[in-house]
């Protein structure tokens, strides 16, 4: 018995081990290019061992506005994300709580608006921007996103707001509290890391859109369509600029991912919590 | 009524005091310049200063990437958006363009000084639909033979002039993995395979189309050119080559793998940089190999043309005219070429220019001079339907580069599809 | 009246004393309508149109159900309707395996190691664009690194995205690289959150490791399966920008899928937005149908599973 677990344990860190070599390979490669000129980033064998340079990196900042890109991002990415939450939280615990009529439909609704393929909607997106004049701004792009967030956001706290007891609300209501206050001074709190984990997964998903990004706007670019145009540039595709560009790209939501780290995992368990029950 | 007349004369007045005053017509005019990003259009945009301050016109650009730029700009003409005043269009996209009314002629704008006979005959051609030409050309490029000069010594052979010549040889430096004999693109699309592949089609006495436009491509000497570009490039080509956009044919050739590409002549510039090639100085150039029928090298063009969405007053359009004509104007050319090295020449007057020529004479000169004066405009249809109809058939040729599908089968259903395109557009009768 | 009944009595939302129910749930449904309805119906109204955006001197005109009809005999388009399908499938499919597996591994090695848990999401956080560019270059057949390390096990020189089934497999490969770490977390969390006693009742009796497995923690877990399962299937319904990046669709048409196709026809290769808006639209009710389908097998899942 005892040998059995020693081999088990053996092959489970073998197998972390792997895969941890798998998933951080190309996260290696894209660091080491990025700090690679040209000839070394083509080379084989490859260079392991080479003279690191900071050229990419200057480059970005020389050749591109780099900067509006970023700033862009990150308006967009948390505007849009927290617009959702502010609107999806309220409207998923009305949809756990109360009986509202044809509520399984108005559900199924919510999740189907997340299912339209974005290739469908992007001719009449860009329409609809142009005629109210929206066409290259933020406001667009985070009303866009709506659509991507929402229905995500809706469906996990839904789960989650069922999960909670209802007792401690009754009790407050029956102590004269309304529902908006015993929503926000006692569910709310409770279900915080249900809604951590909503909005870092929204917020991921906003910061790496590409395809609306893309169509959408022409000066107010974000990152991804940023680190994208690099596939050409002049005539040469620029492989050490773009990595250092993707490896620009990738702080932001790698730094968020990892202050609530405590928050997803928690979320999911509760997610997990309430499909479980 | 009476308020629009006031208007209108208010504004020739305010125009005309303009002239008068300072000779500066379009003085406070904003015009956007939607482009790509390639060495010309940076060299363009870092002059901008000086041409705000010849004409007070005030410039914003905006980039894409090559394969976004011509979708980017089609969305914005197509559903009235006309946020950009100038297009940067690839040549062949030209007569879709004109033909939809989305660019308007840069005939009426043109002036002696800006000697329009000294632009290359067939960049002429390629920027020109129905006889009148709509854009300022700011690149081209012809294709030509880039070989290994070094390994061609050692095996004491000259560059290929022929077809057989090209396979035999391509075969002779095959001896995988360190080196194959041929690189060329194979990723579809219509500026992509079909680039280089019209070059069999044509050299191997195939044609596009019929005097009646029926697509004849699919023609038996169209299936010999095209099994004979497959075979190429499965037997001599390296791994993967079904799927090569240019920068990886650029990659595998300055890799040091590869002994002869056909490709841009523009390539120049990136494999003879040391930083960038580890077989610079080593390459020669010549003219591509001719086929039964003669040789044909490809060509291409980007033009600046006037938006006819974007550019609605007539002091819009005369401002992207202005911007157009000083763009793409001798002085700027041989600036491009003297000061930042850029050989995508459009001029016959900077290849004449004794400092162009001290500085990039040799075999490159010689062989690009050459394949600019063989080339034809029509080497890739010049006619509105040509994307779908060249992306169609990129994916035809692909398929067989790739062994995804019989030659025969695949241009047929191609051609197929190109029929039924000129059928919708009515140029083909049923 | 009780507390208990005013949350049940569903007539009361129109009496006027619940506006504040509605005010919690109209303002994101309000949203939603105007953000996604419009463009919904518009792309209706294209799709019983022959426009061409690049020939606007060919006009719009109307032409019932014949878009639909003709995908119908366009192979082009049944096969960007089955490469969508292998994609996906072998995406999910392959994701939800690795991802119990090394859910399972964790939470029976790796408890306290938290850090690990955050190790493995990180690359879950990269934008598409990046992961799909350094693939692409990982993968080059002769500059590439993946060849060169395959060398001396003996791989020769691969075709990573140039050959139909190798391009299918890296797509998959490289959406599994990022997506695993998803499937992971929910299976952890569901993992996580089971009650003990199953488990020490079976402890008690003996059973092994495999009998436990199947026989209790499976079907306690199979509703966060079935989340997870779905969240992935509509998510990779949109794989656009990976297919994009490191194969455009190709070798020829082999990798196309459902949304790179009707990017080509109605944006990037053709004009013709209508043929693309009833290409989107059959997508649509085809995941609908299939996400409700899924559904419904997996109530009748979880049953034979106890």
């Amino acid at each position: 018995m005892e040998r059995r677990t020693v081999l088990k344990k053996t092959f489970a860190y073998l197998f972390v081990i792997s895969v941890l070599v798998l998933l951080y390979f190309p996260v290696y490669w894209l660091i080491t290019m990025s700090l690679k000129v040209r000839i070394d980033i083509m080379s084989i064998p490859p260079r392991w061992f080479f003279q690191p340079t900071w050229g990419n990196f200057a480059w970005l900042f020389h050749h591109y506005n780099l900067q509006n890109a970023v700033v862009t991002s990150i308006i967009v990415a948390l505007s849009a994300t927290l617009i959702s939450l502010a609107l999806g939280i309220p409207c998923a615990f009305a949809l756990a709580r109360f009986a509202i009529p044809r509520k399984k439909d108005v559900e199924f609704w919510i999740a189907t608006t997340r299912m339209l393929p974005p290739v469908s909607v992007i001719i009449p997106f860009y329409f609809i921007w142009m005629s109210l004049r929206l066409l290259d701004t933020r406001t667009s792009l985070v009303m866009t996103y709506l659509v991507i967030n929402l229905p995500l956001i809706i469906w996990i706290m839904m789960g989650f707001f069922r999960a909670l007891p209802r007792e401690l609300e009754e009790a407050a209501r029956v102590d004269g509290a309304s529902r908006w206050s015993s929503f926000l001074k006692i569910t709310l709190p409770l279900a915080l890391p249900g809604i951590g984990a909503s909005s870092i997964l929204s917020f991921i998903f906003n910061w790496n859109e590409f395809f609306f990004a893309f169509v959408l706007t022409t000066t107010n670019r974000t990152l991804p369509v940023e680190v994208a145009s690099f596939m050409a540039v002049g005539l040469e595709v620029k492989y050490g600029e773009m990595a250092a560009a993707g490896v620009l790209a990738s702080i932001p939501s790698l730094i968020f991912a990892i202050l609530a780290r405590k928050l997803i995992v928690t979320g999911f368990r509760g997610i997990a919590g309430f499909t479980m029950k | 009524m009476r308020r629009i007349m006031g208007l209108v004369v208010l504004v020739v007045f305010a125009v005309t005091s303009l002239v008068y005053a300072q000779g500066m017509p379009y003085k406070g005019v904003r015009i956007t310049v939607a482009l790509r990003s390639l060495p010309e259009t940076d060299f363009i945009v870092s002059k901008l200063a000086e041409f705000k301050m010849m004409t007070g016109i005030n410039v914003q650009i905006v980039t894409y990437p090559e394969q976004q730029l011509r979708e980017r700009e089609v969305i914005d003409v197509s559903t009235g958006a006309g946020a950009y005043d100038v297009l940067a269009i690839d040549s062949v996209f030209i007569p879709e363009f004109a033909k939809a009314g989305w660019i308007t002629p840069l005939e009426p704008y043109l002036d002696p000084e800006y000697n329009v006979e000294d632009i290359s005959a067939f960049v002429r051609g390629l920027l020109s639909y129905e006889g009148k030409i709509y854009a300022g050309p700011v690149y081209s490029e012809a294709t030509q033979l880039m070989y290994r000069k070094d390994l061609f010594e050692e095996a004491g052979l000259a560059p290929p002039q022929t077809m057989e010549e090209y396979e035999e040889y391509a075969k002779k430096f095959t001896r995988p993995p360190d080196l194959f004999g041929v690189a060329m693109r194979g990723l579809r699309g219509n500026g992509m395979n079909i680039y280089i592949w019209s070059e069999w089609l044509w050299s191997y006495g195939g044609k596009y189309f019929d005097e009646n436009w029926n697509p004849v491509f699919n023609s038996p000497e169209g299936v010999l050119a095209t099994e004979n570009y497959a075979k190429l490039l499965q037997n001599y080509g390296p791994p993967g080559v079904a799927t090569y956009g240019w920068d990886d044919v650029q990659n595998a050739f300055t890799s040091g793998k590869v002994a002869m590409i056909i490709d841009a002549t523009n390539f120049y510039t990136r494999i003879e940089d040391p930083t960038k090639s580890a077989i610079a100085g080593k390459i020669g150039y010549a003219v591509v190999p001719a086929g039964p029928a003669g040789r044909f090298p490809g060509n291409y063009s980007l033009g600046f043309a006037i938006s006819a969405v974007g550019a609605k007053t007539e002091a819009e359009r005369g401002a992207a005219a202005e911007f157009i004509k000083w763009a793409t104007s001798q002085d700027i050319e041989l600036g491009k070429a003297l000061q930042a090295n850029i050989i995508s020449v459009t001029r016959d007057s900077v290849f004449n220019d004794p400092a162009f020529q001290a500085k990039f004479g040799g075999d490159w000169l010689t062989s690009t001079v050459e394949s600019f004066k063989i080339t034809d405009p029509g080497y890739r249809p010049l006619i509105e339907e040509w994307r779908e109809i060249g992306d169609r058939l990129g994916i035809a040729v692909e398929n067989v580069i790739a062994g995804i599908q019989p030659v025969q089968e695949a241009l047929n259903e191609a051609a197929l599809y190109a029929a039924e395109v000129l059928m919708r557009t009515g140029k083909l009768k049923k | 009246m009780t507390v208990r009944q005013t949350y049940m009595d569903g007539k009361r939302f129109f009496s006027g004393l619940s506006e504040n129910v509605w005010l919690m749930f109209l303002p994101a449904l309000i949203i939603l309508v105007l953000v996604t309805l419009p463009p919904f119906f518009y792309t209706i109204y294209l799709s019983v149109h022959d426009i061409d955006i690049t020939k606007p001197y060919l006009g719009r005109n109307f032409i019932g159900l014949k878009n639909f009809a003709t995908i119908f005999s366009d192979h082009r388009a049944i096969g960007s309707f089955t490469n969508t399908a292998i994609l996906i499938g072998g995406m999910v499919v392959v994701e939800f395996v690795l991802g119990l597996l090394l859910a399972l591994v964790i939470d029976s090695f790796f408890k306290k190691a938290t850090w690990l848990v955050t190790l493995i999401i990180i690359p879950m956080t990269f934008p598409r664009v990046v992961i799909g560019l350094v693939w692409r270059i990982m993968l080059n057949p002769i500059v590439g690194v993946v060849n060169y390390l395959l060398q001396p096990v003996g791989g020769g020189p691969v075709d990573w995205l140039a050959r139909p089934t190798w391009a299918m497999f890296s797509i998959i490969m490289v959406d599994v690289w990022q997506w695993t770490p998803f499937m992971l977390l929910m299976i952890l969390a569901g993992l996580q959150s089971l009650p003990k006693e199953p488990f020490d009742a079976s402890r008690v009796d003996g059973a092994g490791d495999f009998h436990v497995f199947r026989f209790i923690t499976l079907p306690l877990l199979q509703p966060i399966i079935v989340v997870a399962i779905v969240f992935r299937l509509i998510d990779a319904l949109r794989t656009f920008d990976i297919v994009y990046i490191l194969t455009r669709g190709g070798p020829g048409t082999s990798t196309e899928t459902v949304d790179i196709f009707a990017y080509y026809m109605g944006i990037s290769e053709a004009g013709r937005i209508s043929y693309a808006a009833s290409v989107s639209l059959i997508v649509l009710y085809v995941t609908i149908i299939l996400i409700t389908l899924f559904l419904r097998f997996s109530r009748q899942w979880r049953e034979e599973l106890y």
